[in-house]
């Protein structure tokens, strides 16, 4: 497999972490840190779903999503609406608390034993073969395509849509559009249960990609710096940081050493945020207002 | 005079209960557990704290030790060396423990050590703790006592190679090899000893390097291991390294051969992997040998609500056999003194479990390490045992194949 390839499919997997956090923050302000235990927790959906279904993606994949969207929003009815009126810093807080909460929940209702999901799911697991002598597993090119997808898919909703024009108007003045009768809590929750979902799908494909287990949490933490460095409040620049930092790291990890490849991206971000503290595609103003 | 002899039996009351519960206190063992329970590494040393907590509390059912019940403390670390040093101070300063079992990494290992020096504290390493590498030699420290089912990282090595130049000979392959730690000291330790002894058999070692343990993804290392030509790759790591790479390997169409040490889940990663070319080398048997004591830990399992493996359990159960037998040599009246001493008296069965009988000695505090390999079988959809048993003493080790 070719280097961009690889630097693709990771540039595609952070995207869809990134693009969580990045439609909290859009709504509420507020830095997810639960992002990789909901990741995990709706991953583990995924796995029981196929178990019971007997290997079945589709019924899988639509319960992991259901579920996800259902978490979501009751996260943000139970624990952050209560929130609402507080300093931000104290619902990122909360959202530690829930994580260790979700991890707790999780590891209780599946136990601490490690799951291959795709075990029950081999036909994905082939690849097949682009140009001669490179080949994408069909789990990665199913990343790629769901990143484009979702890229996509929240770019349109957000434009056309008025539960998409409502989560706009919120994020750009929440008191304006809460005068304009938007129904400013409705449009958070289906932030956050728009974040879980993407989180699940993401968890999905690491778990198919690697493994399952209660312990993967940080791996939802990969998607913060890309989030950052394309912008907190930009769909679109999510898409961007996320091939910077895939970039950084693929690049570290194979040509100096893999130690690095943790310490690369924080080194891009850090010279991302001396030069452009916003984000390349974030907005000035909301960062003042942070 | 009637407030006085109130005030007189409400004084002895009070004197009798203390003393009361000082008796109590003498009647229990104190015992602390300090492990991985969360956190990344989690999945190769949780199993062992739920196996080890499912025996003690068996044990506890049938009457305990000597006829005395144990009290064990369970504390995570996290396989943090913070949350290490401050279980340390509780369990030795605060609770006061006979001996404290430790199931985590090797980074966890110094502030755990440096107290049980300052408090004179048998420290245990059980589970799939890793031996320190100067445990048998004049500079171990005189309360570290390794129960783990992983050698030193110098042993392992003494195993592990030629068990990948046996299986190179046998299909016939020009080994070109690889080599993978994960970004912690001891299993680096692990594979730079691997790289020396590769090299006095004649082992080409075209690659070489150290995954950290929070990385999302490989795939750039891997990318480096196929660039280098290595069909055979071993790692001398948490499992959780060894998958992660693995699966990238594959992803990217490697068809090569990974000999990893073993783990908590090595069994267990076999049977849901099928991956037929992933080979795991441990010094303890899986359950496939079918042994009865694989029985007595199911149904263990059944009766306290453990929903993990068998072949998870076992080295936990093992743990707490080793545990068990240390407290009956010390007696009733059991002191970290005594405990110390009793644990050079102690030789302990595991039912086959570890294939030797466990002992230490005041010159080492190994394990006497003997290896085998597994891998999964595509013809009878099963793991299946793929070398004799074999006893590493510091020489390499003479592996045979089977067919």
């Amino acid at each position: 497999m070719s280097l961009l390839l690889i630097i693709a499919i990771q540039a595609a997997f952070y995207t869809l972490l990134g693009l969580g956090y990045v439609l909290i923050y859009r709504a509420t302000r507020v830095l997810n840190l639960a992002h990789g235990d909901v990741m995990v927790f709706g991953a583990f959906i995924f796995f029981q779903g196929l178990v019971t279904s007997g290997g079945s993606v589709v019924v899988a994949a639509l319960a992991a999503l259901t579920g996800a969207a259902l978490l979501g929003g009751l996260i943000y009815a139970s624990i952050m609406r209560p929130l609402a009126g507080y300093p931000v810093a104290v619902g990122v807080l909360a959202t530690i608390a829930l994580g260790i909460t979700l991890r707790s929940a999780t590891t209780v209702i599946w136990s601490g034993q490690t799951r291959y999901p795709a075990e029950h799911v081999g036909r994905l697991g082939g690849g097949f073969e682009l140009t001669p002598g490179v080949s994408v597993s069909g789990v990665d090119a199913l990343i790629i395509l769901a990143a484009v997808a979702a890229i996509l898919g929240i770019s349109l909703f957000l434009q056309r849509a008025a539960v998409g024009v409502g989560m706009r108007g919120v994020a750009e003045n929440v008191l304006l559009a809460a005068q304009r009768g938007i129904n400013i809590h409705a449009i958070n929750a289906v932030s956050w249960a728009a974040a879980a979902m993407m989180a699940t799908i993401a968890g999905i494909f690491f778990s198919l990609k690697v493994r399952l287990g209660p312990d993967i949490w940080y791996v939802g933490l990969a998607g913060f710096a890309p989030a950052l460095i394309g912008g907190m409040d930009s769909v679109r620049g999510v898409a961007l940081g996320a091939l910077i930092v895939a970039a950084a790291e693929v690049l570290a990890s194979r040509y100096i050493a893999p130690q690095v490849s943790l310490v690369a991206p924080f080194l891009v971000l850090l010279v991302a945020l001396w030069l452009r503290p916003w984000g390349i595609f974030g907005s000035r103003e909301e960062l003042e207002r942070v | 005079m009637r407030r006085n002899a109130t005030v007189l039996a409400a004084g002895l009351s009070l004197a009798a209960s203390i003393l009361a519960g000082a008796a109590n206190a003498q009647q229990t063992y104190k015992i602390g557990i300090s492990g991985a329970a969360t956190g990344p590494a989690s999945p190769s040393y949780l199993p062992h704290i739920e196996a080890i907590r499912m025996y003690l509390r068996q044990l506890n059912d049938k009457g305990g030790a000597n006829g005395v019940k144990i009290d064990v403390i369970f504390v995570d670390d996290k396989a943090a060396p913070s949350e290490a040093a401050s279980n340390a101070k509780r369990l030795m300063d605060d609770e006061q423990v006979l001996a404290v079992g430790l199931m985590s990494l090797s980074s966890t290992y110094a502030p755990m050590f440096q107290a049980a020096t300052r408090t004179k504290t048998p420290v245990l390493l059980l589970g799939q703790a890793v031996c320190p590498g100067n445990a048998a030699g004049p500079d171990k420290n005189p309360l570290v006592f390794c129960g783990g089912s992983t050698s030193d990282p110098n042993t392992a090595g003494y195993w592990q190679v030629p068990l990948v130049k046996a299986l190179a000979e046998k299909h016939g392959d020009q080994l070109k090899l690889a080599l993978v730690a994960a970004d912690i000291p001891i299993s680096r330790q692990g594979i730079d000893n691997m790289e020396q002894l590769a090299k006095k058999l004649g082992i080409a070692v075209v690659d070489k390097q150290a995954l950290p343990l929070g990385a999302a993804d490989v795939s750039g290392a891997a990318q480096r291991i196929i660039a280098s030509g290595a069909n055979y790759v071993t790692s001398w790591a948490p499992v959780t390294t060894a998958v992660q790479m693995l699966a990238a390997l594959r992803r990217q169409g490697w068809n090569g051969w990974y000999i990893h040490n073993h783990s908590a889940e090595a069994e267990d990663t076999l049977r849901q992997l099928k991956d037929p070319k992933l080979v795991m080398s441990p010094e303890y048997a899986f359950t496939v040998e079918k042994l009865p004591v694989f029985g007595e830990i199911e149904s263990a399992a059944k009766k306290y609500g453990v929903t993990l493996p068998a072949d998870t359990l076992s080295l936990g159960w093992a743990s707490g056999m080793m545990l068990e037998a240390a407290l009956k040599q010390c007696g009733a009246d059991c002191t970290r003194e005594k405990l110390a001493t009793a644990l050079y008296g102690i030789r302990v069965d595991t039912a086959g479990i570890y294939p030797d009988p466990i002992s230490w000695s005041a010159q080492s505090h190994t394990r006497p390490a003997s290896f085998t390999a597994y891998a999964w079988d595509t013809k009878s959809q099963a793991v299946k045992r793929i070398t004799d048993w074999s006893r590493v003493h510091g020489d390499l080790a003479k592996v045979k194949v089977l067919d």
